[in-house]
This record gives C-alpha cells, sequence and structure tokens, in this order.
C-alpha cells in the first residue's frame, strides 16, 4: 500500500482519459457526424458551445495533468538518485506544446469563433473551427505519443537523465 | 516473463481505455449540454443516431483490444496468478462489457427503427436509457481505470 504514489496515478489516468479520449471522440466521431447532417448555421454555434463544455474540461485535465505529473516526478527523482528516466521528459515537453498551443487557441482562436457566430458570419466562423480541428488534432496525435511513452517507458530498458542534463 | 510483450499489451490497454471512457465523458459532458441547448428533437435526435451510429463500433473495437491485451497479459505472460487487482479489472470489465452490449441491441437498436418512423417521443426513451447506462459504464470505466494505474500500490496481495 503506498498512498504516496496511488493518488498521483489515479489523476494522471484520470485527466488523461478526458483530454485525449475527448480529442479522439471530437477527431473520429463528432466531425463527421455534424458535416453530414447540419447547416452551417446550426453546425457553428453548436462547435462553439462544444469547445466551450471540452475547453472547461480540459483545461482540468490539464492542470491536474501537470500536478500529478510533477507529483510523480519528484517521487521518482528522490528514490533514484535525482534521476528519471527519458520517457518522463517526452511527457512533459509534450504537455508544454500542448498547454501552450491550446492557451493560444483559447485566447485567440476562440474568442474570434466566439463573434464569428455572434456576427452569424458563417465563413469566418468555420475557418476558425478547422483552426481548433488542427489544435485538437495536434492534442491527439502527441497526447497518444505521450501516452506510449508513459505506458511503455517504464518497462523498457530506461535512460536514466539527471534534470540538470536540460 | 517477456518485459517487451508486457509493455506493448499495456499500450494497447491503455489506449483502448482512453478511446472507451474518454468517449463517453465528451459525449455526455460536452456533447449533451450544447446538443440539448441548441437543438431541437427532430433534429437532435438523428444527430445523436448517427454519433453513437459512429462512436459504437470503435467501442466494439477498444472492448476486443482491451479483453485480448488484458487475458495476454493475465493468461500469456503472468499464466493466470496476479494480485486482486487485476480480477478486479477482469470484474468490472465484464459488467461494462454486458452493459455495452445491452445498449447496442437493445435501447440503441429501438432508437434507430423509431428514428426511422420519425417517432421522436420513442427515439427519446431509446436515448434517455442509452445515457443513464453511458453514465454507469462511464463511473465503471474510470473506476477500472483507476485500479489498472494505482491497484498494485492500493490493494495487498
Amino acid at each position: 500500500m503506498d498512498i504516496k504514489l496511488a493518488i498521483p496515478l489515479a489523476l494522471h489516468q484520470l485527466s488523461a482519459i478526458v483530454w485525449i479520449g475527448g480529442a479522439f471522440f471530437s477527431q473520429f466521431v463528432l466531425r463527421r457526424a455534424l458535416k453530414a447532417d447540419l447547416t452551417p448555421e446550426e453546425r457553428l454555434p453548436l462547435m462553439l458551445r462544444v469547445y466551450q463544455a471540452f475547453f472547461h474540461w480540459l483545461w482540468a485535465a490539464i492542470v491536474l495533468q501537470w500536478v500529478s505529473g510533477a507529483w510523480l516526478m519528484l517521487h521518482g527523482l528522490k528514490t533514484n538518485g535525482q534521476m528519471v528516466g527519458l520517457h518522463v521528459y517526452v511527457m512533459a515537453l509534450v504537455a508544454a506544446i500542448l498547454t501552450l498551443r491550446l492557451l493560444f487557441a483559447h485566447l485567440s482562436t476562440y474568442q474570434k469563433l466566439q463573434a464569428a457566430v455572434a456576427r452569424e458570419n458563417w465563413n469566418w466562423a468555420a475557418a476558425k473551427v478547422s483552426v481548433l480541428r488542427r489544435v485538437i488534432r495536434l492534442h491527439l496525435i502527441l497526447g497518444l505519443i505521450a501516452v506510449l511513452a508513459g505506458t511503455l517507458g517504464p518497462h523498457l530498458p530506461t535512460v536514466w537523465v539527471h534534470p540538470a542534463a536540460f | 516473463m517477456p518485459l517487451s510483450q508486457y509493455a506493448v499489451a499495456v499500450a494497447l490497454h491503455q489506449i483502448a481505455t482512453i478511446v472507451w471512457v474518454g468517449g463517453m465523458f465528451f459525449a455526455h459532458m460536452a456533447l449533451r449540454p450544447a446538443v440539448n441547448q441548441l437543438l431541437d428533437p427532430p433534429k437532435r435526435l438523428p444527430l445523436m443516431g448517427v454519433v453513437l451510429g459512429r462512436f459504437f463500433p470503435w467501442v466494439w473495437a477498444a472492448v476486443l483490444l482491451l479483453w485480448l491485451s488484458g487475458l495476454w497479459i493475465f493468461l500469456g505472460l503472468y499464466g493466470g496468478k496476479m494480485g486482486v487487482h487485476v480480477h478486479a479489472m477482469m470484474g468490472l470489465a465484464t459488467v461494462m462489457t454486458l452493459l455495452f452490449g445491452f445498449i447496442f441491441f437493445g435501447p440503441f437498436r429501438a432508437m434507430r427503427r423509431a428514428l426511422e418512423l420519425e417517432d421522436w417521443p420513442a427515439a427519446a426513451l431509446g436515448l434517455g436509457r442509452i445515457r443513464v447506462i453511458i453514465v454507469v459504464n462511464m463511473l465503471l470505466g474510470m473506476t477500472t481505470a483507476v485500479i489498472g494505474a494505482a491497484g498494485r500500490f492500493l490493494f495487498v496481495g
């Protein structure tokens, strides 16, 4: 029984599911269903509303990923002579890239989508939705790389790296 | 135990978990409030029919991949001798698989038939049943995923 590891692992697992599973559903299930069935006047306000809800959960998931990830990394550093495996740095790098990309998308693209929908400028709104779709695709691809790093990394021969190496 | 086989099986197990449980989360927590707020039943119900029709084949693939990768580890690599947390995962997985099978062959079929007849109250009834079971499966899935990630540090034996 080691609750100090169990809690951050549980949080890391749940937030990864919300983050990457949501990106997957948005790309592979929702997008095509909406394109086939709805007119732009119906589809674009709906996408705005979906992104609004998803981004709230996504930010909660990202904060949880950072907190639980840092917790696990510090635990690893303490128990392994100030070293953690290279796969941990891969996850941290992915998280840094995706956090910054989502921050920019939320502050810029999402606000423009909101303005475009408010003015019923559907061409502009469609352009912004396709930018957000590409952002979510990046989250899906890099997120899966982080999942592979997290699952394969601990079971493969580990390359130990001291944080000072960076 | 061959370490690399274990690693590959765990990676596949994790990806399938993300697709199934994360998909249910998005459908329930992001998509449902949006369509309920913005679309009327004659638009909303066919749309949800199409969305679920696209999601469920991925769920079947995830279910298959989870059982195959899980049994590969449990039987193939560990010879059926693993801790309590692995048995807990298999028990929860059995319930989740049965519930999903029930959704697919029960209320989802009924909903599709009702949509063809444009019988919106019957379609809404089917969708309501699907939603309740998806919430149950989402919670069971999150529990199973937490046991998978942290179980070996929670249970003794």
